[in-house]
């Protein structure tokens, strides 16, 4: 297994190097870091001297290569907006964006999971239908919306109608001073971690469900059942385990890729996570924020892969890696 | 929006109001308590990239109102009694400066024997000398414009700066000020400047000063205790960053945040016309800002001047301001090309003549040679009337400014299509290099400066100077009113400033070189917690006087 992890992270090195590459070269073409220059009225001046302390006039090439050297040795560069050094952006935006992820997928794998379940067992019953429904309107929902409607409905909202002087529920950040790990930081969290957590649930549900009744109609939960053990023995340890190993490969891989950041959650609730960071990093030209963030992105993807991979084995002893 | 980067001239909270804890006026203008201590939340839409203020990364409005107003002195600020924006000396100087004009002027600025730093050091003549080094010969400086005319400053004398300019220069009010202030040589000399204030700094000589500033957060300011004007009443103003403007409503309404600020957009305006129990808002359309359809006067068809007087004529303005703005009372078309901050300084009235008129249009592009084809559209030489409008991707207001113009242009007999584009790429590639017809987007003056020989001199054509810069986007040439124009920029003498802008004004509505469309109001909307004398000040931006505030409990 150790092998097998070494070989695949070697192997994703040229990936890295490829994927920046392409990133830095559409980021370089399409936005100009010196645009925003273009209503100084010393414009031709200031833009110039921006252009040559960037390099903006060398080939593509040779400007990515200047990067790529830095990068090796660990300095990500500095930040063409706003003058900090680019890893002194990127952690404290990954820090938040964690935030929000450890958060939204541990609400979301007990609720998902225990929904996925019991639906399954209680195939076609009334509370089946119910969550498959409402699972078809989380998947349905836009994001936006929903984080919309819920700060408006949970936040004046439920102030008013309970008679507050306080909100319940904070719409903006993460705390509202400096803030630890208390109630403050748990009314700033709900709202985003709601919007998280209702298109998650919505969605890992159904795979859950539907992994849960595949294992369920095997021949060895028959041979289980026949033996007499007891329904929660089968469906707890002997089922289940089988049935979380699609979503947990699903789950992994949607980790990976939400440590790029939660772009609407974090824009709406003004969370400055690694989508903002993004976003603002893409739209000022600010290529070196972009890549270091490809990078971080890129490394997530690939461990969280690789960490599903890992996980198959874990829980199903017929799978070996090799 | 594009600026007019004439130098913003602000205040650093004018000191000079005696109002007691007893006796201070609300925003609506009644007498109110302003409490001492408690702290105030402002939504704030955006922050600055950076607050090493005169650096290529500054130029925030945001910034420019939340941190650099409040923290560093100036030499002038601007005071604003809603019809118009006058420089006053500010609370760092002890009077009017003195003048001795010629073809090199002297200006002597006498510093306030009171006035210190935040470290109880005195303001002195060599922070005005640093301050200009920085700004003439420091490098990645987002504007020299004015520094670049000043031939030194004499720092022999610590309470009396000696500045000479090298020519004369109308706007050199806006000199040590504007977005940029003065900055502390005790504390910067020989020091890497923009390491030391890029990420905020501790120094100060406003009455508050930044106590923390983190990115995509918030930004909190507390009192200076060394400033010796009028102490703050709050005991922390708190700038909380949310983007997003329907959330701004959210967090008003629940309290979160107590004042907001927000951009004209139609879901503000239809926010605002649904109510906001427990605020008051303020609506200025007296502001630094003219929206306008600039056109291309050197690309066809308004290389024409019948053509873009008959685009004029085509036009109902009113009605689409009225559609635009008329739920927050703002009705009426602009009929300048520069904002009303210097409507003294112009013929604010010089584009009135231009209304709906279908008759006028026929006139004028028949007797320009064109005929209507059987679509309805004008054709002339087998081409027809045919132009693009482009604007800003993304700002539903300009997108329905569009169509609404889409449809009376139709109707007059042109063919119009819409092409939007990301902010960077229209004013940073394609309004400089000409490569557009009309252009939709607003131009903002941040000190009361007219911006017009800065967009529509000759020289600042991007195609006729050596290295294409300026902001005469239009390719704008009025041989018979470069004079004027230039005058505005020069002239030392208001009374003839301001007779030069008037006519220069009036030619550019008689060749219609743009059209201009509405003023993009200001809205300021805050608590009814919130007392003092809230207000608006479309140069220094709203929080100007934000230590005379106070928050009810």
């Amino acid at each position: 297994m150790f092998a097998y992890s070494v070989r695949r992270l070697l192997v994703s090195i040229p990936l890295l190097i490829v994927a920046t590459f392409l990133v830095f070269w559409s980021v370089r073409t399409t936005f100009d870091p010196t645009a925003k220059l273009a209503t100084s009225r010393d414009s031709a001046r200031v833009r110039a001297e921006m252009r040559e302390r960037l390099g903006l006039d060398d080939p593509i090439v040779v400007q990515y290569g200047r990067w790529l050297g830095d990068a090796v040795t660990g300095d990500l560069g500095t930040s063409t907006r706003t003058r900090q050094e680019v890893s002194s952006m990127v952690w404290p935006a990954l820090g938040n964006t964690v935030q929000l992820i450890v958060w939204g997928f541990g609400v979301s794998l007990v609720v998902a999971v225990g929904i996925g379940v019991f639906s399954a067992v209680r195939q076609y019953s009334i509370p089946d239908y119910v969550f498959t429904a409402l699972s078809y309107v989380g998947l349905a929902m836009p994001p936006f919306w929903f984080a919309l409607v819920a700060s408006q409905l949970l936040g004046p909202g439920l102030k008013d109608a309970l008679g507050l002087d306080d909100p319940v529920f904070y719409v903006v950040g993460l705390h509202s001073d400096d803030g630890g790990l208390d109630l403050d930081y748990l009314q700033h969290l709900f709202l985003p971690v709601l919007t998280l957590t209702v298109q998650i649930v919505a969605s890992w549900s159904r795979y859950q469900r539907s992994t849960m009744l595949e294992v369920l109609s095997t021949d060895y939960i028959r041979t289980a059942r026949a033996k007499g053990l007891r329904e929660r023995v089968v469906v707890g340890r002997h089922a289940l385990r089988n049935a979380l190993v699609p979503v947990v490969s699903v789950v992994a891989i949607d980790a990976g890729l939400l440590f790029g950041g939660l772009i609407i959650t974090e824009t709406i609730f003004s969370i400055p996570g690694m989508g903002r960071l993004f976003v603002e990093a893409l739209t000022a030209g600010d290529a070196e924020t972009v890549l270091a963030w490809t990078l971080v992105s890129a490394v997530f993807v690939i461990v969280f892969n690789l960490l599903a991979d890992l996980a198959y084995g874990l829980l199903d002893p017929r799978v070996r890696l090799s | 929006m594009a600026m007019i980067a004439t130098l913003g001239l602000v205040a650093a909270g004018c000191g000079d109001s005696e109002e007691t804890d007893e006796g201070s006026s609300g925003g609506d203008g009644t007498e109110q308590t302003v409490p001492t201590g408690g702290e105030l939340v402002v939504a704030a839409e955006q922050e600055p990239d950076c607050t090493d203020w005169i650096a290529s990364c500054s130029g925030s409005s945001w910034g420019f109102w939340m941190m650099n107003v409040t923290t560093l002195p100036r030499a002038f600020d601007v005071s604003w009694d809603g019809e118009t924006a006058e420089y006053v000396p500010s609370a760092a100087l002890a009077g009017e400066p003195e003048v001795t004009e010629g073809d090199q002027p002297v200006i002597t600025y006498s510093i306030d024997p009171e006035a210190v730093w935040s470290d109880g050091t005195p303001i002195t003549s060599t922070d005005f000398k640093y301050t200009f080094d920085q700004i003439a010969n420091g490098e990645d400086i987002y504007d020299k414009t004015g520094y670049d005319k000043i031939a030194s400053v004499d720092d022999a004398d610590p309470a009396k700066a000696v500045v000479t300019l090298s020519e004369p220069y109308a706007g050199w009010k806006q000199l040590f000020g504007g977005g940029y202030g003065i900055l502390p040589a005790h504390l910067l000399e020989g020091k890497d400047r923009a390491a030391e204030m890029a990420e905020g700094y501790s120094f100060s000589a406003g009455p508050w000063k930044i106590e923390k500033w983190e990115r995509g957060v918030e930004a909190v300011l507390v009192p200076n205790e060394t400033w010796w004007g009028e102490a703050p009443k709050l005991e922390k103003v708190t700038f909380k960053f949310v983007t997003d403007t329907a959330q701004q409503f959210t967090v008003l309404k629940q309290g979160e945040a107590l004042v907001g600020y927000p951009q004209p957009q139609l879901d503000v305006i239809e926010q605002l016309e649904g109510g906001l129990d427990g605020f008051e808002s303020a609506v200025n359309d007296k502001t630094g800002n003219i929206e306008a359809l600039w056109l291309n006067n050197a690309k066809a068809p308004f290389d024409s001047l019948a053509v873009r007087q008959a685009v004029a004529y085509s036009l109902d303005r009113d009605a689409i301001v009225k559609r635009l703005f008329g739920g927050i009372g703002v009705e009426q078309a602009a009929q300048s090309l520069e904002p009303a901050l210097v409507a003294d300084l112009n013929d604010n009235e010089a584009f009135a003549g231009y209304t709906l008129d279908l008759d006028k249009v026929t006139e004028l592009m028949e007797g320009d040679g064109w005929t209507k084809g059987s679509d309805g559209i004008w054709e002339k030489g087998g081409q027809k009337a045919a132009f693009s409008i482009q604007s800003t991707q993304g700002n539903a207001r300009r997108e329905l400014t569009q169509q609404i113009m889409q449809e009376q242009l139709k109707a007059a007999g042109f063919e119009v299509s819409i092409e939007n584009k990301p902010a960077g790429d229209l004013f940073g590639q394609i309004l400089p290099a000409g490569d557009y017809q009309a252009g939709l987007y607003a131009q903002v003056l941040t000190a009361p400066e007219p911006g017009m020989c800065t967009l529509f001199c000759d020289k600042n054509n991007p195609d006729k100077n050596a290295e294409q810069s300026g902001q005469n986007w239009q390719r704008v040439f009025l041989p018979d009113a470069e004079a004027d124009l230039a005058a505005v920029e020069t002239a030392l003498d208001p009374a003839e400033r301001a007779a030069a802008g008037k006519r220069a004004m009036q030619a550019l509505a008689e060749n219609v070189v743009s059209l201009p469309l509405d003023p993009l109001p200001n809205i300021l909307l805050w608590s009814d917690k919130v007392v003092g004398p809230v207000q608006d000040n479309p140069v220094m931006g709203p929080f100007f006087n934000i230590h005379e505030w106070g928050v009810q409990a």
